[in-house]
């Protein structure tokens, strides 16, 4: 099965993943640059290009990592001894890179990025597992196959309300930041406005993608595996709804409210007139004279050489203990199976190329045309209409109604036929002007129909125009010509 | 997303876009109020160009027997239906295929015309439809279920099966021909002959006569009635108990045969019987129909039949009425025929009856 939207919703997590944290950086900027609270003059806490330019390799970095550990099952533990050593690894190329001005805001940056770009991509392997369970099925077998096997659709469903918790709530951040900036006068650049514009659009689109897929889920319960036919159209729509959208919210949007709400602050200064109260005195030969009596009491109390070497037993045994406890958690995942048979079958490799082979086909599906299907419609019926019209103004009798009436239906298939082929029936056409338009198309498909077809067409057309405009009724074998005639070409 | 969350979510933006003084933020806030509108508008003008249409409204089928049904979808509006999920109620039927259900794509001003098979096991009356509908906006923001009430009346017949019914003559003057000069029909003019002595004068054709310069006889068809009468008898306590459902469905069938037997020799046809509200119908014609709609729904009824419905009938039909009694010793006696595996399985009837 096509998992386009599949591979779409992975794009649409990174970019939505990676202008969120480009957003987040350059809202701290702007705090850190506008804020005099922040301006110590010591401490730089650096957001520069550099630090974007790490954020967004993380981002592709986090997008392939998170789908190899989804594909392996892998569990959380190795997840944080993976997320650990990244951020090792980023401060020492930052190291090397930029000397000892180390962004500290990306080992908070960072770990974020990495569990909300996760959450985002472990949707996309429930959806596979899920599609994977009922792929070859279809009819009444998919139905009953789902109804009593429907624990990956109750996880997808439940993954899907995390999910969508977790797009509004970035979402509302986002709105917030914006909000924010605006209120406090910081400068929105160009390249700031796109990043919300990229972002909003992708989160437009990954909702777009999951409603497809409750869709899918939905339907499939029913036994329905092929949602929609011409996706492309679906989702020409769906963009164009969004650009309609888009195009009135640029001119309905100002920077003036419609409701100016305003804030009357009162502020009161107390004057305090009444002196300090004066300091007290600290008495510290007090402690020795206590001192002195406890000896007294209870003779000297001098710490325990055992009771002391014990303890600092204990202290450092603790101390390896953690330390160790540490360093088996952090090395424990390299020395696992799943990390051995991964390398040992090449899996990284396979990943490679699976990713290579899905970037083509959805590349492929972009820009491949599809010949337009031809189809009936409601502008056939409209014959009838045009008929009925012309013997209501004309005098006809009984029996060259009925006549008419037998030959119309017939008629109509014809058309219904021609629309099937792409020959489209206008209502100000008379019926041997459309027979010419299909002989036309006849002559031109020579290769496909008989050449009997235009026949059997001209004399349809012929013998109907004879039967619509003359006052005698058609011979019985006339009308027998047209039937077969009509039948001949459908 | 439920219609109401969609609806607060757009009640918030607007809120929003009132008092925010910033462009951007009221650009997110009229792009969400937008898209959410326009998804509503895109829903209800779909929803109001959905119609359905079906060619008949009632069907007769009998029983086991397939039928064609079909309905038309159309789309009258310049929207797509990205999803359509269409499904004909038809309960109590089978359905081949399940073609009675689909889900397809509805482009814009398109018709699609859905054709499915169905067959009854059982007869009696049942209805199709109504057609149950399910779309909605591309974003799937709104969703909308549609109940087109296009129902269609069955009514399913008994089944029909091989038994062969011979007809005896009533009384001359009918539709049935017969080579017996005693049944001549003297309005169904069949062809001429030569004049043979003995020949009545007043059957010379004369015209033929002088055209031809020899006497002519004028020639008739041999025609007759018999009209038919079945009496069904559906006494539960006549039947045996293990084997009674089968039996009397088959009593049914078998009669039901009979009538339609009669409805092709175009002959008239009476009905009467010990089963639910007792019917007695004398015999008339184009009265099979009527028959037959009985039959599809009769029903057995407690009770024994303790008269002889052959001395009963005899003073109240015609003569020349061929009379049909089905009660459990027909039934019995073809199950033992086909048994024996014979292919010609013969009614059997009581006879013409006579003064």
């Amino acid at each position: 099965m096509n998992r386009l939207e599949n591979k779409l919703g992975k794009i649409l997590t990174f970019t939505i993943i990676t202008s969120l944290t480009f957003i987040t950086l350059y809202f701290m900027q702007c705090i850190f640059v506008y804020n005099q609270y922040f301006q110590t003059g010591n401490e730089r806490v650096l957001i520069n290009f550099f630090t974007y330019l790490i954020t967004f390799a993380s981002g592709i970095i986090f997008a392939i990592v998170s789908q190899i550990f989804n594909t392996e099952k892998v569990k959380v533990a190795p997840r944080i001894v993976f997320i650990i050593f990244y951020i090792i690894a980023e401060l020492f190329v930052c190291y090397l890179v930029r000397g000892y001005d180390l962004p500290k805001v990306l080992l908070f940056i960072t770990p974020v990025q990495y569990v909300l770009q996760s959450m985002l991509f472990e949707y996309f392997t429930y959806h596979d597992d899920f599609v994977n369970l009922w792929e070859d099925k279809s009819g009444k077998q998919l139905r009953e196959y789902l109804y009593h096997n429907n624990m990956q659709a109750q996880d997808l469903a439940q993954k899907e309300k995390g999910v969508q918790l977790e797009l509004t709530g970035i979402s509302i951040f986002v709105f917030l930041v914006v909000l924010l900036m605006g209120v406090n006068k910081y400068h929105m650049g160009i390249i700031f406005v796109l990043l919300i514009f990229i972002f909003y659009v992708s989160v437009f689109l990954f909702f777009y993608v999951m409603k497809y897929f409750e869709k899918e889920a939905y339907f499939a319960n029913i036994g329905f595996t092929r949602l929609i036919d011409d996706k492309k159209s679906y989702f020409k729509y769906v963009c164009a709804m969004f650009i309609f959208a888009t195009l009135i919210g640029i001119v309905c949007s100002s920077n003036s409210a419609l409701i100016k709400l305003k804030f009357n602050q009162t502020v009161t200064v107390k004057q305090n007139d009444a002196p300090p109260p004066p300091a007290p005195e600290m008495n510290i030969d007090y402690l020795n004279d206590v001192k002195t009596q406890l000896e007294k009491m209870y003779g000297n109390q001098g710490p325990n050489p055992i009771v002391e070497l014990i303890l600092q037993i204990l202290k450092c045994a603790l101390i390896i203990f953690a330390a160790g406890s540490v360093l088996i958690f952090l090395i424990r995942p390299f020395l696992s199976t799943g990390w051995k048979n991964f390398w040992k079958e090449h899996k990284l490799y396979k990943f490679f190329n699976k990713l290579l082979q899905d970037i083509q086909e959805l590349i492929l599906f972009i820009f491949t045309g599809k010949k337009k299907k031809v189809y009936a419609t409601v502008q056939a019926k409209k014959f009838r209409e045009v008929v009925n019209d012309f013997l209501r103004k004309t005098n006809k009798s009984k029996e060259k109604k009925a006549e008419l009436d037998r030959l119309t239906k017939l008629f109509m298939s014809l058309i219904n036929w021609g629309e099937k082929h792409g020959i489209d029936y206008q209502k100000t056409m008379a019926p041997a002007e459309y027979t010419l338009l299909i002989e036309n198309f006849f002559i031109n498909n020579k290769d496909e129909y008989n050449p009997e077809s235009i026949k059997n067409v001209h004399t349809a057309g012929e013998l109907f125009e004879k039967a619509l405009y003359d006052k005698e009724l058609l011979s019985v074998e006339e009308e027998k010509q047209y039937i077969k005639a009509v039948a001949n070409i459908i | 997303m439920k219609k109401y969350t969609a609806f607060i979510f757009a009640a918030i933006c607007l809120v929003l876009l009132l008092i925010i003084p910033n462009r951007i933020c009221q650009y997110i806030c009229v792009s969400v109020i937008s898209i959410i509108l326009l998804s509503y508008f895109y829903s209800l003008i779909l929803r109001k160009n959905i119609k359905i249409e079906r060619s008949i409204t009632e069907l007769k089928l009998a029983s086991r027997e397939k039928v064609e049904i079909s309905f038309t979808i159309k789309n009258t509006c310049f929207l797509p239906a990205f999803v359509f999920y269409f499904f004909d109620d038809v309960p109590y039927l089978y359905v081949f295929d399940e073609k009675n259900s689909g889900l397809i794509t509805l482009r814009p001003y398109e018709i699609k015309k859905v054709t499915y098979t169905i067959s009854a096991r059982d007869r009696g009356k049942y209805s199709i439809g109504p057609v149950k509908v399910k779309s909605s906006d591309p974003l799937s923001l709104f969703d909308f279920d549609l109940e087109i009430p296009s129902t269609i009346d069955v009514t399913v017949r008994p089944a029909r099966i091989k038994l062969i019914t011979e007809t005896i003559p009533g009384f001359p003057q009918g539709s049935l021909k017969i080579k017996n000069p005693c049944y001549e029909d003297i309005t169904m003019h069949r062809s001429i002959r030569e004049y043979k002595n003995g020949d009545e004068q007043k059957r010379i054709n004369w015209r033929a006569s002088a055209k031809f310069d020899s006497l002519f006889t004028n020639q008739y068809e041999d025609s007759y009635d018999a009209p038919f009468f079945v009496f069904l008898n559906l006494a539960e306590d006549d039947y045996e108990l293990q084997s009674r459902l089968y039996y009397t469905e088959k009593a049914i069938e078998m009669a039901a045969c009979i009538v339609e037997r009669s409805r092709f020799l175009k002959q008239r046809c009476g009905f009467a019987a010990y089963g639910s509200d007792f019917p007695y119908l004398k015999p008339a014609q184009n009265q099979s129909d009527a028959i037959l709609n009985i039959l599809s729904l009769i029903k057995t009824v407690p009770g024994k039949l303790n008269y002889n419905p052959v001395k009963k009938l005899k003073s109240q039909l015609p003569v020349g009425t061929l009379l049909f009694v089905i009660g459990p010793e027909q039934v019995m006696s073809y199950f033992a025929k086909v048994e024996k595996n014979k292919e010609n399985i013969n009614t059997t009837n009581v006879g013409a009856l006579k003064k």
